[in-house]
């Protein structure tokens, strides 16, 4: 069939798998940094750029990373996953119950083990008896910090260090320090434009890296290497674009979708572990709507990996500004306003006008507010991660594309 | 391989019927069907298939020569669908037995089929839209090399099978911006990538225009050639008796007998097909008015990525005229009607309807305005499959009786027009309760001309309103088409089926690259001229 050779120069020329080019990424890290060091100069807020502040960032960002691969895996495979942040939940007390005495790595594994079980009982919900995704994930929601609840009142109450709503302490993972790091904190001191920024971003990675924030950033490469690049990952995925046309070509779906929801447990309970041990211990109530934050990651980073990481770092970074200076929270206003600026020209240029202007507007406010003021209210600052996060995915975001059958109860041989 | 009085399956008791009545049977005789196993692909005795209130195929018998093309037509809703997913291990039968190279297998997945040398291109497409061609091609048989996707190697072999058979495949393009025609040869090369030996085809050629057709039987000579076997079904029956070697004719789930392509007519496979005497074409007459009812200035309609994919189109449809456009899929004919139905938007030029703007309308306002429209693919814009037949009445006319009763859906009144649309249209259904996934693919297109010419629209635009239909609702639709436009109604058709078009029409445009390149007169032209107009090879008849 060459025949179409004129359908073929009629249609437009392929557009390729369109993946940002490595250059471009470059360019706009380098800017961001820039601005950033700008605005940390202009306000004095240091801890914009500070070492302390990028390590708590870094830290802060693992848990909803991890939530957000944990809905990835489920997503990509056409299972919804709202039932992170129970799962996530489960992962804090299964880390703090184990954690406590045989060690930091014990309670991580007996955490994700834990997960992954939550994981397993959506499975089982979902694709065996074909409950609505949604239903089950908020079921699993409400069981999963009622039961936490419950067993640490029957477990760690009776421990020493431990309460009715928390576990006994848990060490810290190890950590690794570089040796050049203490040259950095020099440098950082010295409060030059763009130098010492960049000391403190370097500073902030390789001063006390907690072994468990490398182990997650592995998990996030292995899992878009797994998801993309592997024979195994494409057919998962085919599960949650077109579950009937993978069918046809012999692909157990059911298998897929239950090793993916599996899956997905097991990152949420890791994330729930690596939370409960940056808290250095098991507290009711700890994952604080993580798991949510991190399911709207992956939705704003469009259900890939590198953007869900980069709504986790903006998380993380927003996260640990608030807990560190309130002049650092008031500095970040310019700071989102300049960014949203940004993204208000980019979509208008992508011909999303109703979007930018909605950012400009928003921009506009944050200048007038920061100028208006010298501190944000103490009340507000706790939301300031969530806002910023979800204001900036939310506005930047691009031609959404969820996995077309996302959601959707599959049942073998019903295709059509 | 024997050649004329091919050994049939032993069952050959409903093999018999019906066929004697065309002088051509080549009817089975009977004879012991291990004997002749090992010249059979692929052997189907006495399978029976049932679903809640019908029963799909009953003691269906067919026998496959290895190395020949072997076609299976019936009515819609015959059960062809349904005999061919049971061969690719998609449904299980109920009753009899399927041989492959004289023994019995069971299939219970299609992976069982594909293990089997067994692969199926469907008549609904089997892709994922997000997924590059690569992808769809591969997925369930990858290459890998060190626990890796080997793209590589995919992409190398995807490419040679591209080149041997010229199927013309861009391994990273994704599948969503793919025309039909383009989609039906990812599917084809899925098959070919598994190294399939018997190769299922259920309606390839609904969707492709003359000379893809043409190209597609050198392709499928050519696997004959290299002794693969294939199974392929249509409701074309010129094509069919052209390129088969054996035709098996199915009604109403049975097998009626087998037919001897260099013997028959197409009109003598059809009444075997339906059992009884077709009508036959009716006279043209001219219907036109003076009205203009749809105008259309200087329409420009841009992709995704900002090119112009229509570009510049004018062109008026008077009261009681089918304006026929004629293209090689993916020549801005898709795009064109969705900018007329409003859901892709105008870069600029102007849409009236009657003499009113309707280029800043949204589609449920020109719905309401008059237009009917029958979308390319029914089940992708035409249907909610899982929605039951009377509510896929409603579906698209939600705003108007007999659909509503004040601001209330009326049940009643829906569910009776649903009863008209499947009585005037002959939908085969065993109730209007039934999801719309049940019907077959023919009756799933019936249903939806029938919604659409119901509420005396002023517009009817109509892509390939006859795709996947058999012969005899063919007909019915057109007289129906007909009916209406001598009442007024104005017509956009859009056809990869030329004598459709041509029959059809009174006025042509032929479309390239999104332009009007040429006027055709279908009083004069033929479908070979038209063919070539709409490659660009020549200009059509009667240019204006
Ligand atoms: N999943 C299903 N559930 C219930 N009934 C079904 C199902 N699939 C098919 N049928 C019924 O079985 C019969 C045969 O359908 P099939 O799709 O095999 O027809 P077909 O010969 O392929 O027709 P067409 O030419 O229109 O594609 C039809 O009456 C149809 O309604
Ligand atoms: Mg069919």
């Amino acid at each position: 069939m060459t025949t179409s050779t004129v359908a073929e120069t009629a249609a437009p020329a392929p557009r390729r798998f369109s993946r940002t080019s490595p250059s471009l990424l470059l360019v706009v890290a380098m800017g961001a940094f820039l601005v950033l060091s700008a605005v940390r100069t202009f306000t004095g807020g240091y801890d914009l750029t500070s070492s302390g502040t990028v390590a708590a960032g870094l830290s802060a960002a693992v848990p909803i990373g991890l939530a957000g691969l944990g809905g990835l895996w489920a997503e990509r495979s056409g299972v919804v996953n709202i039932g992170l942040e129970g799962m996530m939940i489960l992962g804090t007390w299964g880390c703090g119950f184990l954690g406590y005495n045989h060690g930091p790595w014990a309670g991580l594994l007996f955490g994700t083990l834990l997960g992954a079980a939550g994981g397993l009982i959506h499975a089982i919900a979902t694709v065996t008896f074909g409950v609505d995704h949604i239903i089950s994930g908020v079921a699993i929601n409400i069981i999963a910090p009622g039961l936490a609840l419950y067993l640490t009142k029957v477990t760690f109450a009776h421990y020493e260090g431990g309460g009715q709503k928390q576990s006994p302490p848990i060490n810290d993972a190890k950590a690794i320090t570089l040796p050049f790091s203490h040259w950095l904190h020099t440098i950082e001191d010295k409060h030059w434009f763009a130098v010492s920024d960049l000391a403190g971003l370097i500073g902030g990675v390789t001063t006390r890296l907690s072994l468990v924030t490398l182990l997650a950033v592995l998990v996030l490469v292995g899992s878009g290497w797994i998801l993309w690049r592997t024979a195994f990952g494409l057919r998962l995925r085919s599960c949650g674009e077109a579950p009937y046309a993978a069918e046809s070509l012999g692909v157990n779906v059911y298998k897929y979708k239950y090793i993916a929801v599996v899956v997905s447990g097991a990152m949420a309970g890791l994330g729930g572990s690596a939370l409960a041990i940056s808290a250095h211990q098991f507290r009711d109530g700890q994952t604080g709507g993580r798991g949510f934050i991190g399911l709207a990651a992956l939705i704003f980073g469009n259900w890939r990996p590198g953007s869900l990481a980069a709504g986790a770092g903006l998380f993380g970074y927003t996260d640990a500004i608030q807990l560190r200076s309130s002049a650092a929270v008031h500095a970040l206003l310019l700071l989102m306003a300049i960014a949203l600026a940004l993204i208000a020209v980019w979509q208008w240029r992508t011909g999303q006008r109703t979007i930018a202007v909605v950012a400009l507007v928003i921009a506009v406010l944050s200048v007038l507010w920061f100028a208006d003021t010298k501190k944000v209210p103490d009340e507000l600052v706790g939301t300031t991660p969530y806002v910023v996060t979800i204001l900036v995915l939310a506005l930047a975001s691009q031609r959404l594309r969820m996995p077309k059958a996302d959601g959707k109860v599959y049942r073998r041989g019903e295709g059509h | 391989m024997t050649l004329a009085g091919s050994p049939q399956s032993s069952d050959g008791g409903a093999g018999n019927v019906g066929s004697g009545n065309v002088g051509s049977g080549n009817v089975g005789s009977g004879g012991d069907s291990s004997v002749g196993g090992a010249d059979l692909a692929i052997e189907v005795v006495g399978v029976t298939k049932r679903f809640p209130g019908v029963i799909a195929n009953s003691d269906v018998n067919i026998a496959v020569r290895r190395g020949t093309v072997h076609a299976v037509v019936g009515e819609n809703g015959a059960g062809k669908s349904t005999l061919m997913k049971v061969l690719y291990g998609m449904l299980r039968p109920d009753e009899g037995e399927i041989r492959i190279g004289g023994k019995p297998v069971t299939f219970h997945s299609p992976s069982d089929a594909i293990a089997a040398g067994v692969g199926m291109v469907h008549q609904h497409f089997m892709l994922a839209d997000n997924f590059t061609v690569l992808e769809n091609i591969v997925l369930g048989s990858e290459p890998t090399a060190r626990g890796a996707l080997n793209f590589g190697a995919a992409r190398q072999k995807i490419l040679a099978l591209s080149k041997t058979y010229g199927l013309d495949l861009a391994p990273d393009e994704l599948v969503e911006n793919l025309g039909v025609g383009d989609r039906q040869r990812v599917e084809i090369a899925k098959v070919l990538f598994r190294g399939a030996r018997l190769l299922i085809l259920d309606e390839p050629t609904a969707v492709l225009v003359p000379h893809e057709v043409d190209e597609l039987f050198d392709n499928l000579r050519e696997l004959k050639s290299e002794g693969l076997t294939i199974l392929f079904i249509s409701h074309k029956l010129d094509e069919v008796i052209s390129v088969a070697d054996d035709i098996t004719v199915i009604r109403r789930g049975m097998t009626v007998g087998t037919a001897n392509p260099h013997s028959i007519t197409p009109r003598q496979l059809a009444e075997m097909m339906v059992g009884s005497e077709l009508p036959s074409p009716q006279t043209r007459t001219d219907t036109v008015r003076e009205a203009v009812v749809l105008s259309v200035a200087g329409l420009t309609v841009a992709d995704a990525d900002g090119r112009d994919i229509v570009q510049d189109v004018s062109f008026d449809i008077r009261a009681g005229q089918v304006f026929g456009i004629a293209g090689v899929e993916g020549n801005g004919q898709s795009e064109l009607v969705e900018a007329l139905m409003g859901i892709r938007p105008a870069k600029s030029g102007r849409i009236t309807l009657n003499g009113a703007d309707l280029t800043r309308q949204t589609t449920r306002e020109r719905r309401l305005a008059g237009i009917g429209y029958i979308p390319e693919d029914r089940q992708r814009q035409g249907l909610i499959l899982e929605g039951s037949l009377w509510e896929n009445r409603v579906l698209g006319h939600s705003d108007s009786p007999p659909n509503i009763k004040g601001p209330l859906i009326d049940r009643a009144g829906a569910r009776r027009d649903t009863e008209r649309i499947v009585r005037e249209f002959d939908v085969r259904t065993p109730g209007i309760d039934i999801p719309a996934l049940a019907l077959s693919g023919g009756n799933q297109q019936k249903l939806i001309v029938g919604r659409e010419l119901s509420g005396s629209p002023v517009l009817l635009i109509a892509s390939q309103p006859t795709r996947g239909v058999d012969v005899g609702a063919q007909a019915a639709i057109w007289e129906q088409v007909r009916n209406a436009r001598a009442a007024g109604l104005a017509v956009l058709l859009i056809s990869a089926d030329l004598e459709e078009l041509i029959g059809m029409s009174d006025a042509i445009q032929v479309i390239l690259r999104g332009r009007f390149v040429g006027a055709a007169d279908p009083a004069t032209v033929t479908a070979e001229e038209l063919g070539s107009a709409m490659t660009g090879a020549g200009s059509a008849a009667g240019a204006a």
